[in-house]
């Protein structure tokens, strides 16, 4: 059955699901991260507190951290999730261990809010942004200040570590974004953002990228490397009376802008999301290049968001002092799983005479011939950064032996890839061939009948009224 | 507790200042919808959803002097980066503008700086009442924001040659000054570069109309007024 294959097709593509939701902030929710152990979710919020949320249904769902004076603004958990780190309006940086007493250490780091802070990898250092227009890099032990980047020249909203711990990329509402080298102190490269202020800047998993979220709706990924601009999106939202029109054309009409205010990479490197001030959440798919989920959810604007660890979930905070979590599901999806659907469907006899037809339920802005790679397969031709994945799912597939010949195994992957997609290209125009069959039978049917009308009587005398 | 106006009547939360009923100038009171389309309302409105989530450490309030400042260039160059609000309303006079601040404009933000410009539109008023009005304005900045400097600009001369209203202006300047010299959370600037030639009249060229400031005006008068906001940015600063 055609219309069954097509689904198929389409659907294989899993659509996010809200998996829980949290109340109790007292204020917007500023901030949020997950915890390695996947337990875990802490988020800071205006209202001066963190709270520390638990996934797993049995556990008493949140502890509340009380100590910083004023609204917190950022929360980071270390790699190791033993270490919970938090940013305060209040000036300070406060260290916790997450556990029911809560204990934690502040230090004074700036003159001015503490926007953001951000472990190393390692978890040796933490790196500090400020509306004192500095970025400051500490010890996470006894809290030793290192040193300060102080080429800004108004507020640092967001200062992130590399993931191999040797740059610094910061946002500023002087409208650039910076990469600083760790170990020379310098300012490497400064990118400006005409628009406005940049809200948020974080670096791809490979390392090779940055992504930094802009007035306007906009998001930019910029290559480090080569320090151009890969990708540019504008994501407009147009308003009409309660009901959402999403556009991602760059020339259409902005009746209604908002503020990016943060963004998370998929640990894969395919993805991003975006928090937004017209409150809605934005999957982009990266590879492909452009938008390819709206998540509504959020009364008001979408303050923070951030993947777990390997993926599978994502959380998002809001004004609305809610926490939503959510299961990823989109990037599960294997082309090998898709290519074994289709030989099984097509092998069924196909009725004469059936319609094709495409199905109602069609993914947000999906289309066809199009596939998702699973989150292992990241090694696309076209440049886009690959990114060894650890997620559970990769370690689950057969590992990728080199053949005997010595071609190199990444060459090897890159072919399967093309020779998949050439696969499902073969299949889909099949499917399209039989569907234009049909449309013909139809067509001639249609004629016949046509024919037959005309013989009679009556009927060729109002054709003929008609047509003079 | 917000006094939103939904509709055409007042329902709204009034906090009279002293003795105010006697000084119009001094009374709150919101625009009358004159046209039938409801834009007065609809600006406070967004004033106040507009100051939710946001940080400004400096504001400005007042007429159409300030709301048309924010369509120039040098609101983006000078004041955009210090964290600028702008709740200017075309056609205010101060009863409307202590309206505003009593009803939701203050509510949500906390400002460094708040800037004040308004008694032009106060047609029929006594610069003893103009200058009442403005006093009452400070007074409910300050019971909201007790932190924040207030900044009264001095109101502009107009019309092309000498008029009774640019008498007036020049009395409320007068009056206004005179009483700051006593409050140490308020200050005076006379932001006027000498738009009054030696014949007594204003060109077309720094105001247009003989009221409202072509962008070169503009540029004149924000430059000492930059400096000032600055400075007491500073003095902020811990």
């Amino acid at each position: 059955n055609t219309s069954v294959i097509l689904a198929n097709l389409w659907s294989f593509q899993e659509d996010p699901t809200l998996e829980r939701h949290f109340k109790g902030h007292r204020d917007a929710v500023t901030s949020v991260d997950f915890n390695c152990n996947m337990k875990q979710i802490a988020t800071g919020s205006m209202d001066s507190c963190i709270m520390i949320w638990t996934l797993k249904p049995q556990m008493r769902a949140y502890s509340r951290f009380v100590g910083h004076k004023d609204a917190v603004m950022s929360v980071q958990f270390s790699a190791s999730g033993h270490l919970l780190v938090s940013a305060s309006r209040d000036k300070t940086v406060r260290l916790w261990v997450p556990s029911v007493k809560g204990e934690s250490t502040a230090f004074r780091a700036h003159t001015g809010t503490v926007r953001s802070v951000n472990f190393s990898s390692d978890g040796q250092t933490l790196v500090t942004a400020s509306d004192d227009k500095t970025i400051k890099v500490w010890t996470v032990h006894r809290h030793k200040f290192l040193f300060s980047l102080n080429q800004h020249v108004n507020w640092v909203r967001c200062a992130k570590f590399s993931p191999d711990g040797q740059l610094i990329v910061s946002a500023s509402d002087d409208k650039t974004v910076k990469i600083w080298d760790k170990n020379s102190r310098e300012c490497i490269h400064s990118f400006s953002e005409h628009g406005g202020c940049v809200n948020y800047a974080d670096f791809h998993p490979s390392g090779t990228c940055i992504a930094a979220a802009g007035p306007d709706n906009n998001v930019k990924v910029w290559d480090i490397r080569t320090t151009k601009l890969l990708q540019h999106y504008q994501l407009h939202v147009c308003m009409h009376g309660g009901c959402v029109l999403v556009h991602n054309v760059a020339f259409s009409l902005q009746v209604h802008t908002a503020a990016v205010n943060a963004l998370s990479f998929h640990p894969c490197g395919n993805y991003l999301i975006t928090a937004s001030s017209d409150s809605t959440l934005k999957v982009l798919d990266l590879v492909e290049g452009r938008l390819l989920y709206t998540l509504h959810g959020h009364q008001g604007p979408a303050r923070c968001v951030a993947f777990s660890r390997n993926g599978d979930y994502f959380a998002s905070g809001g004004s609305d002092e809610q926490v939503m979590v959510w299961q990823t599901n989109f990037d599960g999806a294997n082309y090998d799983e898709v290519l074994r659907l289709q030989k099984k469907e097509a092998s069924v006899e196909q009725p004469h005479g059936c319609h094709a037809h495409l199905p109602a339920q069609v993914s947000e802005s999906a289309e066809p011939l199009h596939y998702k790679s699973s989150s292992k397969d990241c090694g696309r031709s076209g440049g886009w950064p690959s990114h060894p994945s650890q997620t559970p799912r990769a370690q689950s597939q057969p590992p990728y032996t080199a053949p005997e010949s010595g071609v190199p195994a990444a060459l090897t992957n890159t072919l399967e890839h093309i020779v998949g997609q050439l696969d499902i290209l073969t299949q889909t125009v099949a499917i399209l061939e039989q569907r234009l069959t049909l449309t013909e039978d139809k067509l001639k049917e249609c004629i016949d009948n046509q024919h037959k009308i005309l013989q009679l009587p009556h009927s060729a005398a109002a054709l003929s009224a008609i047509s003079s | 507790l917000r006094g939103l106006v939904v509709s055409c009547s007042a329902s709204y939360r009034v906090t009279t200042m002293s003795s105010g009923d006697s000084n119009p100038a001094a009374t709150p009171i919101p625009c009358e919808d004159v046209q039938g389309d409801g834009r007065w309302m609809s600006m406070h409105n967004r004033f106040v959803s507009d100051s939710k989530g946001k940080e400004p450490d400096v504001l400005f309030v007042g007429d159409s002097l300030v709301q048309l400042l924010h369509e120039f260039e040098v609101w983006r160059k000078l004041f955009s980066p210090l964290h600028t609000l702008n709740f200017g309303i075309g056609g205010d006079a101060t009863q409307h503008v202590l309206w505003r601040l009593s009803n939701g404009e203050l509510d949500h933000i906390s400002p460094k700086v708040v800037v004040v410009w308004v008694g032009t539109n106060n047609h029929g008023h006594t610069p003893e009442q103009i200058c009442g009005g403005i006093m009452a304005i400070i007074d409910v900045i300050n019971q909201h924001l007790s932190q924040a400097h207030i900044l009264v600009l001095g109101v502009l001369p107009r019309g092309k040659s000498p008029n009774p209203l640019r008498e007036r202006n020049k009395r409320v300047n007068t009056l206004v000054q005179d009483k700051l010299a006593s409050v140490c959370y308020a200050s005076f600037l006379d932001v006027d570069p000498g738009f009054v030639h030696s014949d007594g009249s204003i060109s077309h060229q720094d105001l247009y109309d003989y009221l409202h400031l072509t962008p070169q005006g503009y540029q004149k008068v924000c430059e000492p007024l930059y400096m000032r906001i600055k400075a007491l940015l500073e003095m902020h600063a811990p």
